[in-house]
């Protein structure tokens, strides 16, 4: 009988054993109340390096809620918006303290919540706090099949949905998630829906449906009714079809060079995707910037391309985007080198005045395309001649430079500044 | 929790739980049976986007049985490994916990048997970014399991399956559901 006693208390004595344990394992700052320290990837003196950084915004770490970033896991679409699970975040306390995530996917969300957090910094140091909604939505591998398949590799801003949409990253290179200039090109995206694509309403309609992100993404994330931006080749007009392709331009271009200004970061792009490096790095020297001409023979030569698919239509208007804007992200990221050397300044300070410039750009831009007449077309250079408008510290030798490398049918984009 | 007190507290934890069968050990007859085991143990833990998954450890344990009872230290990790050439991040998960079990009159073929055990785990996270290495580690904290299985009457040979609920400051979910499937010897 003792016997048997004795094991009867062992056994309700079991349950204790899980019990302590239990009790034991508090939960450990998962409330971060004055900041959260975390290791991420850190751009440093060119190169990414581990860093330790504190997070300020976190209201829980578990599921990285906070007021930069509200993530969503396994995103859907829906009519009323994207939905996702919230993640649930696996990290250790490091013995100094310091939250140390467990697997890449963890990494990639606190990386982005600190960047998101710096982004949502330099919009306020910028007078934006309130040109898009804060917490951003980010969607964390989102699955989609494009024309080639299931697509890998790549960020898109949704106009649409206004979020952050981030592809599996398969390659070997720094994934994009962890990208501080990728983070930044996308915000920037978001910022130039707010203050341009928004307020033109319907008057380039391609422009405002889905911008940035491709044809297909919202259907294979369960959207039924995907808009439509098939081009209606036999009606299509030049002229907004042209103004579409320069509009998406100075957003690609100006997201290149926004990314750099929040990153120090001209090789963005390639550090990703290497492929790129020459399409799209900011570094290469510029000769000159083709002409209205030449583009709008580009956008019509595609449009008269009959006997291709129409599929292909608005990939390759959205190809010649891309080559557009990075002759203007080249003109403007080359420019610094001549504020630098002129004011004396360096290229912190450069960076942020031509943060600064580039929104201011784009509302004057949007003013321009507002009280454009009808028979008058934009040209890459006068949108230049827009950005160099906004210099309040305008040289002579910025001047010169944007001027030499505008195409002269395009007319004088630059006065000479009077001497005293 | 600190490490010291973790300690304290699964010494003096293990030492109750000693203490408790004492008296039916001394109603034995037989005498020491020593016990090494290796198995593969199945546990719950949450993914990033809040699902379970089952991740299997590697198990091993050393120890001895008496008469109904048996006490083994047991040791199991494991290890994972994500991302890509240029960023990846290794864990390596490990706990070292002293369990008892006690088991039953049993069957013909089988042996039923519960128990419980409490230890320390510790955690280590490898960061490559680029080549470059940086190992964090987290303090070693406290963990308890409870365990019921069956066990296969062979003389001389463990073979057991159990179920387990572990807890733990760094067990996640709280508790985590586990199995085990180990083998070993008496000797």
């Amino acid at each position: 009988m003792t016997k048997y006693r004795n094991q009867l208390v062992f056994m309700l004595l079991l349950p204790l054993v899980v019990l302590i344990a239990s009790a034991c394992s508090t939960e450990k700052d998962k409330d971060p109340g004055d900041g959260v320290r975390v290791k991420i990837p850190f751009l440093q003196s060119g190169s990414y390096v581990l860093k330790v950084v504190e997070l300020l915004t976190l209201t829980d770490i578990q599921t990285l809620k906070g007021s930069a970033a509200q993530f969503l896991m396994e995103p859907g679409a829906e009519k009323s918006g994207l939905r996702g699970r919230a993640p649930h975040l696996r990290y250790i306390f490091s013995k100094d303290n310091v939250v140390i995530a467990k697997d890449d996917i963890s990494l990639q969300l606190l990386t982005l919540y600190y960047h998101l957090e710096n982004l949502q910094k330099l919009d306020q140091s910028m007078g934006l706090e309130k040109a898009v909604k804060w917490p951003r939505k980010v969607a964390i591998d989102i699955q989609y099949r494009g024309t080639d398949g299931v697509q890998n590799n790549n960020a898109f801003y949704s106009g649409q949905y206004d979020a952050l949409l981030f592809a599996p990253f398969k390659r070997t290179d720094l994934p994009l998630a962890v990208n501080a200039g990728v983070i930044g090109h996308e915000h920037f995206h978001a910022l130039y829906q707010k203050l341009l694509i928004e307020p033109l309403g319907d008057k380039y309609p391609k422009l405002k449906a889905n911008s940035h992100a491709p044809k297909g993404l919202f259907q294979s994330m369960g959207l039924e009714n995907e808009e439509d931006e098939k081009i209606d080749i036999k009606n299509a007009d030049l002229r907004n079809e042209y103004h579409t392709v320069l509009l998406r331009a100075v957003n690609e271009g100006f997201a290149d060079v926004w990314g750099w200004v929040y990153s120090g970061d001209s090789t963005f792009v390639g550090r990703s995707l290497p492929q790129k490096r020459f399409e799209r790095d900011l570094d290469h020297q510029i000769l000159g910037v083709s002409s209205q001409a030449h583009w709008a023979g580009a956008v019509e030569e595609i449009l008269m391309g009959i006997a291709v698919d129409p599929k292909y239509i608005q990939a390759s208007l959205e190809q010649i985007s891309y080559y557009m804007g990075t002759e203007i992200a080249r003109t403007v990221k080359n420019s610094v080198n001549v504020i630098m050397t002129k004011e004396n300044i360096t290229e912190a300070d450069a960076r942020k005045k031509v943060g600064a410039q580039l929104i201011q750009t784009v509302v004057a831009l949007k003013k321009s395309i507002e009280e454009l007449k009808e028979d008058e077309w934009l040209s890459s250079s006068q949108v230049l001649k827009l950005y160099l408008d906004q210099s309040i510290s305008k040289s002579q030798a910025e001047c010169d430079y944007f001027q030499k490398l505008a195409p002269k049918q395009d007319g004088v984009i630059c006065q000479t500044p009077e001497k005293p | 929790m600190t490490l010291r007190s973790s300690i304290g507290l699964t010494v003096g934890f293990l030492m109750a739980l000693c203490l408790l069968p004492v008296s039916s050990w001394a109603q034995d007859s037989s005498g020491w049976k020593f016990l090494l085991t290796a198995g593969a143990e199945l546990r719950s833990e949450k993914s990033t986007d809040d699902y379970i998954e089952n991740n299997v450890y590697q198990n091993f344990a050393i120890g001895g049985s008496r008469g109904d009872f048996i006490a083994f230290v047991e040791y199991a990790s494991f290890k994972e490994d994500s991302g890509n050439a240029t960023l990846s991040v290794d864990r390596e998960f490990r706990n070292t916990l002293a369990w008892l079990l006690w088991q039953g009159p049993g069957f013909e073929y089988v042996v039923p048997y519960v128990g419980g055990g409490i230890g320390l785990s510790e955690e280590v996270i490898t960061t490559t970014l680029g080549g470059s290495e940086s190992k964090d580690s987290s303090d070693q904290l406290l963990m308890g399991g409870a365990a019921a299985g069956i066990r296969a009457r062979i003389p001389a040979i463990w073979l057991s399956v159990e179920v387990r609920l572990m807890a733990g400051e760094q067990i996640d979910p709280q508790p985590a559901l586990g199995a085990l499937f180990k083998m070993g010897v008496f000797f």
